[in-house]
């Protein structure tokens, strides 16, 4: 049993997934990638993650939204930490609050994320 | 009259009273025709014209007196005309007033006798003549007012822009046809009706602050919604010379057109903005990790991603081009040079310039003129834009092992160009928006590769500035076909 923690990395930047994914498995996470909202919710249903990390704007504007209000409206999914990524001047707030119902996610960085950054989110996000 | 020596007839068919008469009269300074009967005299005056009085005798034998005053007067109403007559033929003299003359001079009279009416007449003319003419030019300058008057209201209702009066007392006092156009409600409404019926509030509040902020004589203008329309309203007072405000000036424009481009703008520049955002974010993902070492030691891998944040660079920098070509297009400054060219010449070279990205992918690139070719008139770097674009989409949409077909014929009028290939193909909604600016198919084949989402933008302007079309048939799954039809270039007879 891999004591590894696993990672679902989901942009449709290919070399945002590939950058990340370079630094996550070099420091002990198993990651998997998705491209769109479809394919991380198919991803998570077969292989549930320990984190999601998610972009707000894939296909359409707000598809990480809605996507993250799916994964917390499900049982199965709702207590995975989910981490967001954005260029600013997505429609966010630069400052987000946590919001159940508008923003259910549990944390949010702005791309690109500097990867000492990102160890450090995903290191507290998985702990809690 | 000019200044020569005014002229007087003097009609007699006495030698003797003729010869008196001029005498008399020319010792005045007149000058003197004389005509010794009526059809004489009718004579002189056609000859002569411009007397200022004619003494006519009653009684004369051909034609008489009065008969020769009525005829004179049929053609001239000015002319002094005097009838001399024997102090026993008073009535025929009054007949005569009555019939035209403007009196009467009883023989035998002495000089002064003869001169004191001719010269009391001719005064009479003068005014009467000098009143003719102050009544003409007053009946003019009345109809140049009015012509003027109306000149302006029909100037004021023909203008685009909205005009709105009110007085001091906020009462409507002037609109015209296109106010009443962009604020229906002040259509019916009466001269002088309050204007606070108008339920416009933006409109009513900039009015009354221009009419409260005279001092300044400053301009007032703000943007007023109506409904779904926007409107620019300008105010200014109206003022009078001496400083005192007679009311205020509205001019109206339409401005909703244009808001809905400055929006369009707005959201063009975001887009850009988010399309240069991009791919420096991944350039830049790439770099923290080789330069951190976070990722560990592994120099082939850095390698691969180095090469990665290349193309990224490389094609934001296409994109920029290209969107700079656009712009141009769209401010009327992209030339094009057109000559005649041969289709299938200009597509062969296209297909050797992206001979080995396809062969890099294993792809089979072939051309097939088969079809004939014709010559059209464009300009070569155009034409290389759009096929180059074409065939590198296709290659770059067609996985590894694949094939891509260019297809040159015609049909006598159009020179065809097709560009196929057995690709990933598009859904319909991607073939809605393929020639989009930045829109870019999106799934898991396409999250490595690299597009600017103008490409297609640039081909399909660039054909239509040829008068040209293209067009795209495919499936998902199924490849893709792109047709590019030009018009051929016909011979000088039209062939």
């Amino acid at each position: 049993m891999s004591t590894k923690k696993r990672v679902l990395l989901v942009d449709d930047d290919g070399d945002f997934v590939e950058a990340n994914k370079a630094v996550l498995e070099n420091n002990g996470y198993e990651v998997a990638v998705a491209y769109d909202g479809k394919e991380c919710l198919e991803k998570v249903r077969l292989d549930r993650p320990d984190v999601i990390v998610l972009d707000v704007m894939m296909t359409t504007q707000s598809e990480g939204f809605n996507v993250s209000r799916d994964l917390r409206n499900s049982e199965h999914t709702k207590s995975i930490p989910i981490l967001m990524v954005t260029s600013i001047n997505d429609t966010v707030p630069y400052k987000f609050e946590r919001d159940e119902t508008w923003l259910p996610v549990d944390s949010f960085v702005e791309k690109p994320i500097e990867p000492q950054k990102l160890l450090e989110e995903l290191t507290r996000m998985v702990k809690a | 009259m000019n200044g020569d020596a005014p002229r007087i007839l003097v009609v007699d068919d006495e030698l003797g009273m003729r010869e008196g008469c001029r005498k008399i009269l020319a010792s005045e300074g007149y000058e003197v025709e004389t005509a010794e009967d009526g059809v004489a005299a009718l004579d002189v005056l056609d000859k002569h014209g411009a007397f200022v009085a004619a003494l006519v005798d009653l009684k004369m034998p051909r034609m008489g007196g009065i008969e020769l005053i009525e005829r004179i007067r049929e053609t001239d109403e000015d002319v002094v005309l005097l009838v001399i007559t024997a102090y026993a033929a008073i009535d025929t003299a009054v007949e005569a007033t009555k019939r035209g003359a403007d009196g009467y001079i009883a023989k035998p009279f002495t000089p002064d006798e003869l001169l004191l009416p001719v010269r009391s007449n001719l005064e009479k003319r003068a005014l009467l003549i000098e009143a003719k003419r102050l009544h003409e030019e007053r009946e003019k300058r009345l109809l140049e007012l009015a012509f003027e008057r109306s000149k302006s209201s029909t100037i004021i209702n023909c203008m685009t822009d909205g005009v709105m009066v009110v007085n001091r007392d906020m009462q409507l006092v002037l609109r015209n046809a296109a106010a009443a156009r962009l604020f229906p409600e002040c259509a019916d409404l009466p001269l002088a009706a309050p204007l606070r019926s108008l339920s416009c509030n933006g409109l009513k509040g900039l009015l009354s602050e221009t009419l409260r902020g005279v001092s300044c004589g400053s301009i007032v203008s703000r943007e007023v919604t109506v409904g779904k329309a926007v409107y620019m309203v300008n105010a200014s007072p109206v003022v009078e010379p001496n400083g005192e405000v007679l009311g205020a000036v509205a001019v109206i424009r339409d401005i909703t057109a244009l808001k809905k481009l400055e929006t369009a703008k707005s959201m063009f520049v975001s887009m850009v903005a988010h399309e240069v955002k991009n791919p420096l974010a991944a350039i830049e993902g790439y770099l923290n990790v080789v330069l951190s070492g976070v990722a560990g030691d592994n120099a082939e891998r850095d390698r691969k991603m180095m090469q990665r944040a290349l193309v990224r660079a490389t094609t934001l920098r296409s994109m920029v081009s290209e969107l700079m070509n656009l712009t141009a297009m769209e401010t009327g400054n992209f030339e094009i040079r057109r000559s005649p060219l041969g289709v299938d010449e200009v597509v062969a070279q296209a297909v050797g310039l992206s001979k080995e990205k396809a062969a890099e992918k294993g792809i089979v690139l072939c051309l097939n003129t088969a079809g004939g070719t014709k010559q059209v008139l464009a300009d070569r770097k155009a034409m290389l834009i759009v096929f180059t674009n074409l065939i590198d989409n296709a290659i770059k949409y067609t996985p590894e092992g694949g094939h891509v077909g260019v297809r040159v014929e015609h049909n006598g009028l159009y020179a065809k160009v097709a560009v196929t290939d057995d690709g990933i193909g598009m859904t319909d909604e991607q073939i809605e928006r393929a020639f989009e600016e930045f829109f870019r198919a999106k799934n898991e084949y396409t999250a490595r590769v690299p597009g600017t989402g103008l490409g297609l933008t640039l081909v399909k302007r660039l054909v239509e500035m040829h008068q040209g079309r293209v067009n795209v048939k495919s499936n998902p799954g199924g490849g893709s076909a792109f047709t590019v039809e030009l018009p051929v270039l016909g011979d000088a007879r039209g062939n």
